[in-house]
């Protein structure tokens, strides 16, 4: 039977791993995803869930296990936080390339310098163009269903590629909020269980992960990039699948809020969504046309999706919760793709981006406000003065 | 709001097919909702079947030898074994770190596997007898330098 209970984002994927019946789980401790890890844990040993648990001895073994364990053709789940997610790194492209559908959940941590726990998506989008899938949850219900998904398109005949599910550390990660979890039928209905087309075997044999040649590998890149133009279509007919089943109304790519009559739009990823609506309403009741857009995945990109929701608005905020030091726009990531995004569009609105949510700090509500005072004056003056705004740190505060 | 209008207006359309005629003579039919940006956008990518790599680079596993993925064209130059000199020691055997000298038992000589070896010469320095030496691949009409495609 479905049940309701009061999870964190960390509880929420465990479950999610646990209704997947992952076969073979590799830990490695590194906060704030560990929670994952701890109720995994307790799970195998009080025999609620039937797996393998492993212990890596690092960020980089878990990942090989788990990749061992998805060629043997498991369906293998690991996890980790900032530092722990790029250490992994030399693993991630064989994984994609290899074609493992393993899962890993990242709950977002700042990267070094020393120590700052904070949540910060830098350390997963830094690993995003390494041929896995990609996106983040707003809610520990979202985290618990796109567990789900994310296996379900991962391990798609056509796709087979590993999936990062990411979700904002402490935000996301450690606050509770409901879940409903559901009966174990309607999950076996929608993920049927692994079926590994070349798994390593005794009766069988095969090479994984052989050498090739040069000239192999651009055939190669190509082909897994054709492998991302498959995507969407699985990605729509997996949350389809989802949403009938589960009852739930998730749009395949993108959540968007008020964008009905929207002016202007907040790009947002990941929990501080749940701040920018909030906002939304209050600005709604000053009279602003402002929305919301959040995509729910990175990659693939969802171009067209994020094209058309934003194709009527005047000035789009880039909400950026990671960095990127020296890059076009001297700020976040999210800005590059958006702007590339909208620059086929007839009229293609402005946008600027803010850099909040950096090093654990909350984005408050009056940063929203600010904000949309910033993107209003850009419409009246129809100009973009800066690029990039970094909330708290600009010499001149306009108003 | 406005897709709901549209949808009214589709209805009543559909009712009378004779006012719907009449009226479109006056009034330009409702507008499909604009498609900004079409699926398309990427093209699509197909590589050529001769060029087309295994799904993941997973083959069957060899018997003896990886044959779809010869690994040895980046060699510049290869061992040369003296026979005469080799005292069948099998020092390059373990030596060597891709396994390519072989006992061959019936001609009882040393092997060599082209396919195979990068001319890293570690057999070369390791050889007790000094019946290896190296050569440049060009000094060899086979040689992968020469090759114009990888195998």
């Amino acid at each position: 039977m479905a049940q309701e209970k009061m999870l964190s984002g960390c509880a929420a994927a465990a479950q999610g791993a646990k209704y997947a019946e992952v076969e073979v789980i590799c830990s490695f401790p590194i906060r704030p995803y560990t929670a994952i890890m701890m109720e995994l844990a307790r799970m195998v040993a009080n025999g609620e869930l039937d797996a393998e648990f492993l212990h890596g001895e690092g960020e980089h073994a878990q990942v090989s296990v788990t990749l061992g364990a998805s060629a043997a053709g498991a369906r293998a789940y690991t996890g980790s936080s900032g530092v722990g997610v790029t250490y992994a790194f030399e693993v991630y492209s064989p994984a994609a390339g290899g074609r493992y559908p393993l899962q890993m959940a990242i709950a977002d941590r700042t990267l070094d310098p020393p120590g700052d726990f904070g949540s910060e998506h830098t350390d997963a989008m830094s690993a995003r163009d390494q041929g896995w899938l990609m996106g983040w949850a707003a809610t520990p219900q979202e985290v618990f269903d796109n567990t789900l998904i994310n296996y379900r398109v991962g391990e798609d005949p056509e796709v087979m590629l590993p999936q990062f599910v990411c979700q904002d550390g402490y935000f996301l990660s450690h606050i509770p909020d409901k879940v409903i979890l559901p009966d174990m039928s309607q999950v076996r209905e929608f993920l049927p269980p692994y079926s590994a087309p070349h798994p390593l075997s005794p009766t069988c044999p095969v090479s994984h992960g052989p050498q090739i040649r040069p000239d192999q590998g651009a055939p190669m890149d190509a082909q897994r990039a054709g492998t991302f133009l498959v995507v969407p279509k699985v990605i729509k007919k997996a949350t389809n699948d989802f949403n009938r089943i589960f009852g739930r109304k998730y749009d395949p790519f993108l959540e968007t809020y008020k964008m009905e009559d929207a002016q202007y739009a907040f790009f947002v990823q990941g929990a501080h969504a749940n701040t920018c609506k909030n906002a939304i309403n209050h600005l709604r009741k000053q009279g602003l046309k402002i929305g919301m857009v959040r995509p729910r995945w990175i990659r693939p990109w969802p171009t067209v999706q994020i094209a058309q929701a934003l194709s009527k608005v005047q000035a789009v905020a880039s909400v950026e919760t990671s960095t990127s030091y020296g890059g076009a726009m001297r700020g976040g990531n999210l800005i590059h793709e958006l702007r590339a995004t909208l620059y086929d569009l007839p009229k293609r609105p402005m946008v600027t981006s803010f850099m909040a949510g950096l090093g654990g700090d909350v984005v408050l509500l009056e940063d929203f406000h600010y904000m949309a005072k910033i993107l209003q004056k850009m419409v009246k003056e129809k100009k973009t003065r800066k690029v990039v705004y970094w909330i708290g740190f600009e010499e001149e505060k306009e108003d | 709001m406005e897709t709901k209008k549209q949808k009214t207006k589709g209805k009543s359309q559909r009712k009378n097919v004779k006012t719907k005629a009449r009226k479109q003579a006056s009034k330009p039919a409702p507008k499909p909702r604009q498609v900004v940006m079409p699926e398309d956008i990427y093209g699509s990518i197909s590589v050529p079947e001769d060029r087309a790599v295994p799904f993941g680079a997973i083959t069957p596993a060899p018997v003896r030898q990886q044959e779809l993925f010869i690994t040895s064209n980046w060699r510049i130059v290869r061992p040369v074994i003296d026979h005469e000199k080799c005292t069948r020691c099998l020092t390059c055997y373990i030596a060597c770190p891709d396994a390519c000298w072989s006992f061959n038992e019936k001609e009882e000589k040393m092997e060599w596997n082209w396919k195979f070896c990068k001319g890293c010469q570690v057999c070369i320095h390791e050889c007790p007898a000094d019946a290896l030496k190296a050569v440049p691949e060009l000094d060899f009409e086979d040689g992968v330098v020469r090759l114009e495609k990888p195998f």
